[in-house]
């Protein structure tokens, strides 16, 4: 089913503070990556858009309608996972994700067969009657990714999915986003660019309130063609370096640095743009 | 309901709240048994009496109290013959219907137990012959009171009455109708009296709220878990519901815990009674307009508690959602709860007409007052008893709350946050002790379970202090001892018969004057100018009498009482409550010192630091002594405090002999304690606690250093430290030198089980804790 977002004129303040400044967005299905350094509004657009917190100025509205008007009927499209999110500690995993789908509203039968398809396919099924202070981060993690889409929701909205998580669980909660993703508009905040850089449709950079980019992985890349080098320098040289450019990586050679920098103007012989550039010149 | 039961299950598997209920339970349980079990009490002396009479006299008690009352109003009389300004009427009606009889009496009385606390004997049995005429004459009492309202409902009175007045009059004539043929029945009615009157329930009733609403919603928000709750079809206003409803549930549970405890405690201490009698049988419902059983009464009162808990509840849960700050949030309930009870206890019970009495949270939560007496309210036309207008207004306030919750839960959330001063000098210091100090007693907040504790303690003592006018004649007599008492030199000697016989003179001679007087030898103005003279001659004699009384061939003469009372030489109660106060503050302050860092794996974090271990463990070992130094010292200054205000310790020279009785046999005393000042003594007994205190806190530190989980260092720091002087106050003995707790005690370790080599043993044991802990952190 096809569906969408639309952000309108967002703003957020508090007391002095802009947190939000007048965010225009339109979503529809597909992996959206929302980049953005800490303190930029990722996590405030995200509690706006779960109606978690009142935006100052603006509206969202779900296929035409306010959601503020739709209330219930949107909570029953979204699903969210908070960062570093912790359960009750004397909950087992199978409870805790009973009691989610209860205040989903669940049926009890639907609710027992998808939960044990989704304890399989994170590979909790033999952890489902630990108790949650038993479980390591990297179960935890995975098992708020269940309880974010247990409603088949098909708006899904996951902030830092994969920290904490090691390189293996890192890329099978990727695969899983992949394969959810059908008929789904999912928003992921995070700082890893790689967790994104293959699944998201668009990336959106956010920066002190403001959107500073939208579109693709490929079209952001674009914009820095002509504008990333690589070159060996003397150590004493790397402070001049260091305030004209931004520097993305730095390998020592024998007496030499070999430094990957960034520069505003395009020139010739650049090199082919990395997410780790892309992050660094954008933010 | 599905989401209430898992609120439900949520709350029961919190262990902390589990912890802390239990806590509350035997708190509740510890406070009655303290209450009844202190055999100079008031409550287990009158229970005494009171089975004397229903048992050597089983008929004409009235008689046989009455006798009682008139012999301590005589000896009132004689003895204030001898005394102040009073003696003027006394002396000149009264003074030669003393028989010789009576003198007989009165010079064995003085002699007993009795006599020393004869202003409580005497209020027992006057409480018990009001009682058994009450019983008698409920009857009239009920015709009287009928009588009465037809007298003001009618005639010239009822002119001058407003219509309200009128209509209160009319409906307490309508209930005491209804009590014509009530007759009243003999129960065992002290355990039902002080159930009745206690209210300590009620106090933990309302620190079991705080902590229900805390668990029940803080701990949402404290692992954010709202977030993922909040977006879901039933997160919000159903779930808030659903959380209120569990808070409600649980509460009356912890409610019924609270009074059949209670109940039961009473029942076995003071034996059953009849629960089908009339309440009107229990003294304090004497006056009660209802017809109704004691069982009714439970039931009611119940019934009322539970509406006040509902009440309760939700405006606490308001404050809750209205403030963001923790802190003003407890500030603000405690405010309000102060409030109530400034009211509840500052306007007289018998000041029915103060609405604040009736419409307050005290007596809401403690329900027994609405039966005590009538209260009408007249709304518009129609008069109500106050009692279903509060349980109206609470029904109210529970669907305002309803509704509160499901607007509140459907809007965004906007809090008042109030800025609250910061501690950053205090966290911002590089000493590690200060940040040792300032993460156990504010981090933890253990500086506020401490200081409960030393307000439990602060809350016996005045509730065994002595009445005003027992400590202002304590006082006077002191007065007398210091000017004849001290060291007994011949001349000392010499004043004090010289006085003696000064005042017998004056007697002698006064009762001269009397003769004449009967035999008109002088006139009225003669007598009454001799009368006047005798008195201010005579004005202290009643203090000199507890001098002379006191005299004999000893070295010392002092009033004993207040150091007798220091050193436990008569009761031990007020040494055991100490020390189980000293030893469960030392357990709140360390049990958590180590087992804490074990949370979010700083211990490792620690540890990897240069001042991590053997720094921080210097640091802990001296947060231990000073803290249980700090400790004794406190509870120690308290009870010297307490003694002091009621018996003037002034004679700290004096030695310790002049305060023991030749009968009593202190084993273990060393006779050169018995020779040794006061102040030598005091200063051993508090040296004794402090070292107990501190074997007692490195025991705790030990333990917390070799658990992971803070519950198990409560835990086994409880055995070991707890359960012994549990074990003791059930008379098993033979745990004493296996124990710590009378070290702590201090008295009980010096008077009776004057150890040297248990001195030794702890000394080894402190020395080993050291070192263990010392090798352990140095990993050797």
């Amino acid at each position: 089913m096809e569906q969408e977002i639309l952000i309108n004129n967002i703003s957020k303040q508090y007391g002095d503070k802009k947190v939000l400044n007048d965010i225009n967005l339109a979503l529809t299905n597909g992996i959206y990556g929302l980049i953005g350094p800490n303190g930029a509004g990722k996590s405030t657009l995200m509690s706006i858009m779960t109606t978690l917190i009142k935006q100052t100025s603006g509206n969202i509205y779900y296929n035409n309608q306010d959601i503020e008007k739709l209330k219930e009927q949107y909570y029953t499209k979204i699903g969210m996972m908070p960062q570093n999110q912790k359960g009750y500690d004397n909950f087992t995993a199978l409870q805790f994700l009973y009691y989610i789908a209860t205040l989903k509203g669940m049926d009890k039968k639907y609710a027992k067969e998808i939960i044990h398809d989704l304890l399989i396919q994170v590979g909790l099924e033999n952890e489902k009657d630990k108790k949650l202070k038993a479980y390591s981060g990297g179960m935890l993690q995975r098992l708020m990714f269940i309880q974010a889409i247990i409603n088949d929701s098909s708006i899904l909205v996951l902030d830092e999915p994969t920290a904490g998580l090691d390189p293996y669980e890192r890329i099978r909660l990727r695969n899983l986003i992949s394969q959810i993703a059908k008929n789904k508009i999912i928003i992921i905040a995070t700082h890893v660019m790689q967790d994104i850089e293959s699944i998201a449709k668009e990336l959106i950079l956010l920066k002190d309130g403001e959107i500073i980019f939208k579109g693709s992985s490929e079209q952001i890349m674009k914009t820095l063609d002509g504008k990333v080098f690589e070159k060996y320098i003397e150590l004493k040289q790397l402070k001049e370096y260091e305030k004209r450019y931004k520097i993305s990586r730095i390998s020592h050679f024998d007496d030499q640095l070999l430094i990957r920098y960034i520069v505003d103007e395009v020139m010739p012989n650049s090199l082919n743009a990395s997410m780790e550039d892309v992050y660094l010149y954008y933010m | 309901m599905n989401i209430l039961l898992y609120e439900l299950r949520k709350l029961l598997s919190n262990k902390t709240f589990i912890y802390l209920s239990i806590c509350l339970i035997v708190i509740n349980i510890f406070l009655v048994y303290a209450d009844i079990s202190q055999s100079d009490s008031l409550s287990v002396k009158n229970h005494q009496i009171y089975n004397e009479v229903k048992e050597n006299i089983p008929e004409n008690k009235l008689d046989y109290l009455q006798e009682k009352i008139i012999f301590y109003n005589t000896i009132n009389e004689y003895e204030q013959n001898y005394d102040d300004s009073f003696s003027l009427v006394y002396f000149d009606n009264e003074i030669s219907n003393f028989d010789t009889e009576f003198i007989t009496n009165y010079n064995i009385f003085i002699t007993s137990d009795e006599y020393e606390k004869m202003y409580i004997y005497y209020d027992i049995y006057c409480n018990l012959y009001d009682y058994y005429l009450n019983i008698e004459n409920y009857n009239d009492y009920v015709i009287d009171v009928l009588d009465n309202v037809e007298t003001y409902s009618s005639g010239i009175l009822s002119k001058n009455m407003s219509e309200d007045n009128k209509l209160t009059l009319k409906k307490e004539g309508e209930y005491f109708d209804k009590l014509k043929d009530v007759y009243l029945k003999d129960i065992n009615y002290l355990g039902i009296n002080l159930f009745i009157e206690s209210f300590t329930s009620t106090i933990l009733m309302f620190i079991a709220i705080i902590l229900l609403v805390f668990n029940c919603f803080y701990v949402d928000e404290n692992i954010n878990i709202d977030t993922i709750v909040k977006i879901t079809k039933k997160g919000r206003w159903i779930t808030a519901i659903a959380k209120y409803f569990a808070i409600l549930i649980i509460a009356i549970i912890l409610q019924m815990f609270f009074v059949i405890a209670s109940l039961i405690m009473y029942q076995i201490v003071f034996l059953p009674i009849d629960f089908s009698s009339p309440i009107q049988s229990i003294p304090l419902l004497y006056e009660s307009p209802y017809n109704i059983t004691i069982s009714e009464f439970l039931m009611f009162t119940t019934l009322i508690k539970v509406f006040a808990i509902t009440c309760i509840t939700s405006m606490f849960l308001m404050i809750y959602k209205l403030f963001k700050n923790k802190i003003v949030i407890v500030i603000v309930y405690i405010i309000i709860l102060f409030v109530s009870l400034l009211f509840y206890l500052n306007i007289e019970f018998v000041d029915y007409n103060n609405i604040l009495k009736f419409i307050n949270l005290f007596t809401f939560m403690n329900a027994n007052t609405y039966l005590m007496v009538y209260k009408g309210y007249t709304i518009l036309f129609y008069q109500s008893i106050i009692m279903w207008i509060i349980v109206l207004f609470s029904l109210v306030l529970f669907i305002s709350s309803i509704i509160y919750l499901i607007f509140y839960n459907t809007k965004k959330e906007t809090k008042i946050r109030i800025k609250m001063p910061n501690f950053k000098i205090l966290y911002s210091h590089t000493n590690l002790l200060v940040h040792e100090l300032y993460k156990l007693l504010i981090t933890n907040r253990i500086l506020i379970v401490i200081v409960c504790l030393l307000f439990v303690q602060l809350y016996f003592y005045n509730q065994s202090k002595l009445p005003d006018y027992q400590m202002q004649y304590e006082h006077k007599i002191n007065e007398s001892f210091r000017e004849f008492g001290g060291f007994m030199t011949d001349e000392k000697k010499a004043i004090i018969l010289e006085k003696d016989e000064y005042y017998k003179q004056k007697y002698a001679e006064m009762n001269e004057v009397k003769k004449q007087y009967n035999d008109n030898k002088i006139n009225d103005t003669e007598y009454s100018n001799a009368l006047d003279e005798y008195i201010v001659d005579t004005k202290n004699l009643s203090y000199f009498s507890s001098v002379i009384k006191k005299y004999g061939g000893q070295d010392y003469l002092l009033n004993s009482k207040g150091y007798r009372s220091l050193f436990t030489f008569e009761s031990i109660e007020r040494e055991i409550r100490s020390s189980l106060f000293i030893i469960l503050s030392i357990i709140v302050l360390l049990f958590s010192i180590y087992t804490s860092d074990y949370n979010c794996c700083n211990k490792t974090i620690y540890d990897i630091t240069k001042n991590g271990r053997k720094t921080k463990l210097n640091n802990r070992l001296i947060i231990t002594i000073i803290g249980c130094v700090i400790i004794v010292l406190v509870y120690s200054f308290l009870e010297f405090n307490f003694i002091n205000s009621m018996y003037s310790l002034d004679c700290w020279n004096a030695p310790l002999k002049a305060a023991i009785q030749i009968t009593e046999n202190f084993k273990t005393l060393p006779a050169i304690l018995k020779e040794l000042p006061f102040y030598v003594n005091y200063f051993f007994v508090i040296v004794i606690r402090l070292f107990g205190a501190i074997t007692a806190g490195l025991i705790v530190l030990f333990i917390s250093f070799y658990n992971k989980k803070s519950i198990f260092s409560i835990i086994i720091s409880i055995v070991i430290l707890v359960v012994p002087l549990l074990l003791f106050l059930m008379d098993i003995v033979f745990i004493i030198p296996f124990s710590l707790f009378d070290m702590i005690m201090g008295n009980e370790f010096i008077l009776n089980s004057l150890s040297y080599f248990k001195i030794l043993f702890y000394l080894i044991l402190d020395v080993m804790i050291i070192i263990i802990l010392k090798m352990k952190v140095a990993n050797k």
